[in-house]
């Protein structure tokens, strides 16, 4: 879990940065529109996802450390 | 009557409509004299109306207009557009809630503040207020400076640059003054839907009515112009080495301009903000059909002299004058109010972190919130005059701003993750960040070497930084203590 967050918190960075300067090229046309454009385009909602299923996890595991907290407190829900 | 009085008058009608919707969100709380009202709004903004401040901040005049003027004169080096929004959105992801945090704790309501509560220096606080009022100035002069160019271009050449921005700069102050950071917000929502109707249509639109669609479109590119595809296209020195620290420099910069770093502070919650940054980099998508209006442009009315002109000029000779001053009324308004969100925090910063904090401790809230507002006038009429008198293209103003703006990057993240970092530090970095950026801008060698050359600034900053944090003694625990919430 903790490595799946890693690369979901890093994706943003490494495809938008580092991936760079291999797809600088026009070939092949993806929905008509030369790669590097519609790159630098389908890397934004897979941004988005990423994030969001990190936010998920994040969620998810708050939720249960609280949950474990309040048994353990031997609160009463 | 004639095009032009149909296209000014939809215009006006516009810019008016959301004067007066700022004006009503604006009085509908009492408390707006006060200045924290006026410049956090309380700090009750749920996830809504920092989504439409935020969202509203990359939608600019810049985009609108420069987008489009980019792709026309260079080609591939303007979609960096597109990739520094999702660099910049998913960096806050991370880096907002522990702001906001600290914020929260330490009541704070400004960038200043952020800076005076770590370090625990004054002087430092009122070095980055300046430092980023300065840095405003470009800004604002790009917005004025689009604004001149949506009037003259839609009134068919009725009304000049000059007299159009005269009348922009009267109605930005007049927006400012009446509306405070709840009737910016307001006029932001109106903003961004007029906004996304424009750009969808004449986006789909003018490569659909030239050339048949944008597969067409890109299609005759790729035989008329190959090089504009792809990077450094119709330039030199930008390549992909520039690209990618442009991204990089720009993504870091984007909150730490004042007035966006100053609106996490209004935001609910830490939680509210990590949403905004998980839909934020959908909504930086709209940009790309401004790069499809410059790209049809080139190949429809090529050989303009200003590339900023391409988007309405080609719009007024495709559409009847209602819509192209419905065009220009949207455009006008991401102009005004991004205009007036800077507005407000650069004088709340002048009035408050410079004058109130350094020099009268004692001076009343009125005293500062009348200072404040007189800032308003003295900055548009600064860069009223630069839009004038020194015209440049929109993207470079845009290009100098996030430079010197970026260069507080490694004080603020640093501070946050390292507690070794010292006010001696965090100073001599910014201090040495800011003169290399000056320096390179002034001799005109940015892009350096192939980089961008804020971004190499910034790296030697961070580097001073560090040196000198280790090299100077541990800051006092008890700041650390207060500022960390550690203490109890």
């Amino acid at each position: 879990m903790k490595l799946l967050k890693v690369c979901l918190a890093a994706f943003p960075f490494v495809s938008q940065l580092a991936v760079i300067p291999f797809v600088n090229r026009i070939e092949p046309m993806i929905c008509g529109l030369p790669f590097l454009f519609f790159y630098c385009i389908i890397c934004l909602p897979l941004t988005s996802l990423s994030l969001g299923l990190l936010f998920l996890i994040e969620q998810k595991e708050a939720k249960v450390a609280l949950d474990s907290n309040t048994s353990t407190g031997g609160v009463s829900q | 009557m004639s095009q032009s009085a149909i296209a000014l008058t939809t215009i006006l009608a516009i810019g008016i409509f959301c004067c007066f919707i700022g004006l009503l969100a604006g009085k509908g709380n009492r408390k707006a004299t006060n200045l924290e009202q006026w410049s956090v709004g309380g700090r009750n903004f749920g996830a809504f109306f920092v989504w439409f401040l935020m969202a509203g901040e990359i939608f600019t005049t810049f985009v609108f207009l420069g987008g489009a003027g980019w792709a026309y004169t260079k080609g591939a080096p303007v979609y960096y557009i597109l990739t520094y929004a999702g660099v910049a959105y998913a960096l806050s992801y991370f880096i907002l809630p522990p702001i906001w945090k600290a914020g929260k704790r330490l009541k704070l309501v400004s960038q200043p503040d952020f800076f005076i509560k770590r370090y625990d220096s004054r002087l430092l606080g009122a070095l980055v207020a300046f430092i980023g009022v300065a840095f405003m100035i470009p800004y604002l002069q790009m917005q004025l400076t689009g604004l001149g160019i949506i009037v003259e271009v839609s009134s068919y050449g009725a009304v000049g640059r000059a007299p159009a921005m005269i009348l922009a700069f009267a109605l930005v102050a007049l927006f400012t003054f009446t509306s405070g950071l709840k009737g910016s917000a307001w006029a932001s929502t109106i903003k961004d839907l007029l906004m996304i109707i424009a750009v969808l249509v004449v986006g789909i639109g003018l490569p659909y009515i030239y050339h048949g669609g944008i597969g067409h479109l890109f299609a005759k590119m790729a035989v008329q112009h190959p090089d504009y595809l792809i990077l450094p296209g119709n330039t030199k020195t930008m390549g992909v080495s520039w690209f990618v620290t442009t991204c990089a420099l720009s993504g870091m910069g984007f909150y730490m301009w004042p007035h966006i770093f100053g609106s996490v502070f209004s935001s609910k919650s830490g939680e509210a903000l990590k949403k905004n940054a998980i839909f934020m980099p959908l909504y930086g998508c709209a940009s790309l059909f401004l790069i499809f209006v410059g790209f049809t442009a080139l190949l429809t009315i090529p050989g303009l002299q200003n590339g900023d002109m391409a988007f309405f000029t080609l719009a007024r000779q495709t559409y009847p004058a209602w819509f192209v001053g419905f065009l220009g009324g949207a455009g006008a308004l991401t102009a005004m109010v991004p205009a007036s969100v800077l507005l407000i925090s650069a004088s709340t910063l002048i009035a408050r972190n410079v004058y109130q904090q350094i020099f009268r401790p004692d001076a009343s809230d009125k005293t500062v919130t009348f200072l404040a507002r007189s800032v308003v006038v003295v900055l548009t009429a600064v860069s009223l005059y630069l839009a004038i008198f020194k015209s440049t293209m929109l993207v470079n103003l845009l290009l100098i701003g996030y430079n010197g703006i970026s260069q507080f990057f490694p004080a603020v993240i640093l501070g946050l993750l390292w507690k070794r970092t010292t006010k001696p530090g965090a100073l001599s970095g910014i201090i040495v960040g800011i003169a290399i950026v000056g320096y390179l801008t002034f001799n005109g060698l940015d892009p350096f070497m192939g980089c961008n050359g804020g971004f190499i600034a910034m790296v030697v900053n961070a580097i001073v930084l560090i040196v000198v944090s280790l090299l100077t003694s541990r800051p006092p625990q008890v700041v650390l203590d207060r500022f960390f919430g550690t203490a109890e």
